[in-house]
This record gives C-alpha cells, structure tokens and sequence, in this order.
C-alpha cells in the first residue's frame, strides 16, 4: 500500500487566509504523482476551518482514495459533524498514555493491564502492531456482552511508548487475584464468583463462526507434542484430543484471578481477547495451569504473578474444582483433574520448548518434570470427556 | 416546464476576486453545458450589468445575481440577491454602502500598518489599490510581499493585518435583504453552514441563525454547493424544507484562484430535485 500512497503533511492552521496557498502547494506537490491515494497527515494540524475543509473536498475529488490520518480528537469532531467522516477514511491521532508508575492489575495472553487514573485502566498489548488484536477484542468482548457476559469494553486506543494500548473505564474495581491475597478469608467467596461466572462463560452458546474452535487450537499442540513423547503416547494424546466433540459453549480461555474484577457489586471479566469455542476440558486444563501448573516446579512463580502463594493457588483450584462439577467425591475430582492436566502439561510444555526452554537446565528439568506427569496420565484414560 | 437540467447560481469574474471577465463567464457557462447561470460578485452588480448587455439567443439563462458580506452581533453571513432589477435604487445603495465601508476598511489598514509598522508604498501603488473594485486585506498583502514587509501572504495576516479589526464598518444582513427585496430580489443564505466562508455552524445554532435573518426576509438557503458534504446538503434540505423556503444551487466558482470548476455544486439529476429549488427557477423565469 505504501508505494502507492502519497502521504502529505497538513501543518498549523489552515482557514480562509491561507487555504488557497495551502491548495496550491499541495496541488504542487502532487503535480507528478499519478496515482488516486492519498494520505494527508494531520499530525501537526492544529485547526481547520470550513475554508480548509473545502481544500480537502476538492482534493478527494481528484483522489477518491483519501485517507486523513493523525486527527486530534477535536479535528475529527468537526470531521464527524460534517459530514466527512462518512465521506472519507479519518483516523484518529492515538493519545499518549504513559504508565510509569502505574499499577499493574492484570495480565494476559497478549498484553497487561494498568490502572492509569482512579477510573480507568489501559491494557498495554505485547505485540508492537497490535492494533488488529485491539480490533479483535473489541468484537470479541462486544459479542461476549451482547451474550450476556459482564465485561469492560474499550472505549479508546492510546500509544503506550512504542506500544499501543486499550483504555477501559474501571471504577473502584479489585481483582480477585487481590482479593485473594489480601483477605485470605474470602477464599469461599471467591470460589463461589468464580465458578458462577464460569458456569455463566461455559453456559453461553456462541453463533456460528464468531469464536476461533479451542479443539483446532488443542489439535496443533498435540500434534507438536508427538515430536517429544514416545510414539504411544504422543499418538494417543494427538487421538484424545481429537475425540473431544465439537462445541459450540463459550470458553474464556485465561481465566485466572488476575482477569477477574470485583467492581462495586458486580463481578467483571476484564481480559477477553483468548474468548473460544469448545468443551469444558480445555478450561479447565489452562486452569490448573494458572493456579498449579506453571508454578508446580518454581515455587515463586504464582507469589510474583497472582501475589498470593503455591498453596493457596492449590485450594483456589481445589475448590473451584468441586464448585464447578458440585460434588466431593474425591475420585470423580481426581480423575476430572487429571484429565485437566492432560491439557496443561501439554500446553506448558509446548509453550516452555517454543520459549526455548529446552536450552536451559531449569527449563528442561521443569519439561522433565511436566513430560513424566503427562506420559503417566496418558496410560490412565481413555477419554478426555467428564 | 422549462428546459433547465444543469444550472450554476454562484460565481465570481474580475469585477470581486475571480480570473474570468464577466463576457467570458457567459462562453464558459454554456461550454460547461450550463441551461441557467447567475454571476454573483462580492458585494457588486456591475458585472451582472455587462452580461445583461453582450448576451445573445442561444445563451444560457442569465439571472442577476450578487453575494453581500454582511456582518451583525451574531456573526457573519454571506447573503445572495437573485433576480433585483439591476438599475434598482436600493440595491444600488447596498452596493454603495458596502463599498463606502470597504474604502473606509482599506484606507483604516493602510494607516495601521504605516503607523504601527512603518511599512510604506508608493502612491502609484496606493492609487492602483484603491481603484480596484474591491481593494481588501489580500491586496494589501500582495503589496506587502512585494514590498519586502513579510514573506508570504499568510504571514502579512497573522502578523500585522488582522491586528486591527472593525466593529462597525459592515453591511448589516437586514440591510442587505432590504436592498435586494425593494428591487424586485430574491435573498438567499450563502453556504450556511459555513457562515462567511470559514465558519462552521450546525444544528440548533443553524436554525436560529436561519430564523433570524427569515424575521429580516430572506426567502431561500444555498443547498447545493461545490464545499458540502452530502451531510451539509441533508441539513439545510431539511431546514429548506421545513421552513418553505427556495433552494438554490451554487458553485462558487472563482476562475483560476480557487479550484472549483464552473457548474460544480452536486445538484442531483432533475428528477430527484426538490419542490424549494423548481418552484425558485418557475418563479424567476415567469
């Protein structure tokens, strides 16, 4: 696209006093330029009166393909109340939003969450070009809401240094993560929040083709995992999987304390960008991860990412556990577990190898460890069904 | 039934600021294929009176026409007259007010910045300043760039015209629509939503403005224009229509001093025009 652009700055002020100069020297400028896109950077307009707006007009009959870029939120008001907006592609100028000293309150797949003032929190992303996962999200967290899940939806796209980031409005909310840390009392309360609004996610019924399949997902692991495992059992894991039925209930996909928000009363998801089709397995296989799995080797880990520590991660995932499938038997809980760690050591591992953690000793003790629990479970089911 | 499919019911020749004799405009609206055509010149008639005088049978449709800048506590309006009788009184006297005050803004200007800058012309320049039709802030500037006193136009403006500015020496918009209703006109709210040509003024703050100068008499709103969006042209149809007024169709046609092409103004096909802009072109060529 960008070859056959021609981008031109629009500086200052431009109004009846000087749009003819500026009409002329951008016509100047375009006077060897054969194609029909242009681009007129805003960046440095600081005001345009309908003079301006009618050099603008002019040009776009020249070049249908006319994009205004960088527009100060106070420009693009004018280009929304004219009628411009609807005519041409305006895109707004992203504000700077700066997180020094913020506090970190969530982290997910693909980004971490800041509270940058008393009311509002910004998800800085991981990936540089993120504006397409922004986009993504966005839709995602729309479609979760029309469906009956509370979430925070984004309400503005900033600049986060070299990052961009996502601004949701988060009043006097607390993540359970906190919570869980704070008032150890709480524990049962928790729990209880927690598997309702899971029960909720795994409840909702999600049309056709808007949620990627988490099995498709689950395939491409275990067909990874078939390089690392004896032939046995990598064939059975990739069979397992493949057994698991299609569904078509809603999954979060990383639904862990840090993603849950406690606002005034109500219970918040804030982190929807891993949302998902499938079965219930695969939950609760990144689950048991978050609460067990990932910090089953290195005691620390749950401590520096949720704040609270190994053993309360456990009973969290213990009791939620029983909540979620209402029982206490304690075989019927076992072998629900297990068949969630099936998933989760198979994700860890795919995950710590493609970090390269087969290149470190701590990395490969830590796979050693997760591959071993796997190969044993594997001989102990058939089914990852529950 | 007329014939008119294509028409242009605002421009500008040399006699304001356009490139084109008034003689020309005439070749050119009929080489644009344009079936009705007014000259509107800022605050001037002249030149409607030297068209009147070279057209010929297979001309287009010629109609007076004018664009009065106006000015009162509210703001500032660009307000056509269509159709006066050309040797009227009081649109003659409109035009003598408006140039009265232009002089009188020009010669104001021309001490300011002598004063306060020390910037001084010869009296050949003077004088040919003050012979034009309509001597204004751009010629000044002109001379200003050409004398040295700034580099460009632009900054002859900001840094030393628009330091002085007039509270009084304007056409008033009721004085305006007086002079084109008592000769025989038509008035017609120019570009409304962009007021004097820079402005932007929508919503509630449009149609009291609208209302305002409707309690003076003005008759029709320009809806058709080469600088509307189709979200412009919506509002002031609405408003045109809800206040039964004429619709006009305008281009603003500058010759070489502004890229808009003569007969540019949007207007649909005739089919889909509405009832304000028929019964405007029935009642000026009844």
């Amino acid at each position: 696209m960008a070859e056959n652009t021609f981008t031109i700055p629009l500086q200052g002020r431009i109004s009846s006093d000087n749009s003819a100069a500026v009409e002329q020297e951008i016509m100047s400028k375009l006077e060897n330029y054969d194609g029909k896109s242009i681009v007129l950077d805003a960046s440095a307009l600081e005001y345009i009166s309908s003079a301006g707006l009618r050099v603008i007009l002019r040009l776009k009959k020249e070049y249908p393909d006319i994009t205004v870029s960088n527009v100060s939120p106070e420009i693009y008001e004018i280009f929304d109340m004219t009628g411009f907006t609807e005519m041409m592609n305006v895109e707004k100028a992203y504000r700077v939003v700066s997180i020094e000293g913020c506090e970190e309150i969530g982290k997910g797949a693909n980004g971490t969450i800041y509270r940058i003032d008393k009311d509002n929190v910004v998800k800085v992303y991981n990936n540089a070009d993120a504006l397409e996962d922004i986009k993504h999200e966005r839709e995602v967290a729309k479609l979760a809401l029309i469906l009956g899940i509370p979430t925070a939806i984004s309400y503005d796209v900033v600049k986060v240094g070299d990052s961009y980031g996502s601004v949701f409005e988060l009043l006097n909310a607390r993540s359970f993560s906190k919570i869980l840390a704070t008032e150890p009392d709480k524990m049962d309360w928790c729990v209880k929040e927690y598997v309702d609004m899971l029960k909720k996610i795994h409840s909702t019924l999600v049309p056709e083709g808007k949620l990627p399949d988490q099995k498709q997902t689950a395939v491409g692991w275990a067909t990874f995992m078939k390089d690392y495992l004896p032939d046995a059992e990598g064939n059975k894991l990739l069979d397992l999987v493949n057994a698991v039925p299609h569904d078509d209930h809603m999954l979060h996909g990383d639904y862990h304390t840090k993603n849950l928000e406690l606002q005034n009363d109500e219970v918040l998801l804030i982190d929807m960008d891993t949302l998902a089709i499938g079965h219930p397995i695969f939950e609760l296989g990144s689950i048991f991860n978050s609460f067990v799995g990932y910090s089953e080797y290195d005691k620390n880990l749950i401590l520096n990412f949720q704040g609270f520590d190994d053993v309360t991660g456990r009973t969290f995932w213990e009791k939620s556990l029983a909540a979620y499938l209402d029982t206490d038997d304690e075989d019927r809980l076992r072998e629900v577990a297990d068949k969630a760690r099936i998933i989760g050591y198979t994700r860890m591992i795919r995950r710590s190898i493609r970090r390269k953690g087969l290149e470190s000793e701590k990395g490969r003790a830590e796979i050693e460890l997760w591959k071993s629990e796997l190969i044993e479970l594997l001989g102990k089911y058939d089914t990852l069904l529950f | 039934m007329n014939n008119i499919k294509k028409l242009d019911l605002h421009m500008h020749s040399v006699v304001s600021d356009g490139t084109d004799a008034p003689e020309e405009i005439i070749t050119k609206a009929r080489d644009a294929g344009i079936d009705m055509f007014a000259l509107t010149d800022h605050d001037a008639i002249k030149g409607c009176k030297t068209i009147l005088g070279c057209l010929s049978g297979d001309d287009p449709l010629f109609i007076t026409g004018s664009e009065f800048s106006c000015k009162d506590d509210h703001g500032k309006y660009h307000i056509l007259g269509y159709n006066y009788d050309p040797d009227g009184k009081s649109i003659g006297d409109v035009v003598d007010l408006g140039h009265g005050y232009r002089m009188e803004k020009v010669t104001a200007r021309l001490d300011f910045i002598r004063d306060t800058f020390g910037f001084d012309f010869s009296k050949e320049d003077i004088d040919a300043l003050l012979a034009l039709n309509n001597p204004g802030k751009p010629h000044i500037a002109n001379l200003m760039v050409k004398y040295g006193y700034a580099e460009t136009k632009e900054e002859a403006f900001d840094k030393y015209l628009n330091k002085l500015r007039f509270k009084d020496q304007y056409v008033r918009p009721e004085e305006a629509i007086r002079g084109i209703l008592n000769s025989g006109g038509i008035p017609v709210l120019a570009h409304p939503p962009y007021g004097d040509g820079d402005q932007l003024i929508l919503g509630d703050e449009m149609e009291e403005r609208l209302k305002r100068l409707m309690d003076f008499g003005i008759k029709g709103v320009e809806c058709f224009y080469s600088g509307f969006t189709p979200k412009l042209c919506q509002m002031m149809l609405r408003l045109a229509a809800k206040y039964d007024l004429y619709v006009t169709a305008g281009s603003d046609y500058h010759g070489k001093n502004k890229l808009i092409a003569l007969g540019d103004n949007n207007l649909p096909e005739k089919s889909e025009w509405p009832e304000g802009l028929t019964r405007f072109i029935d009642d000026v060529i009844s």
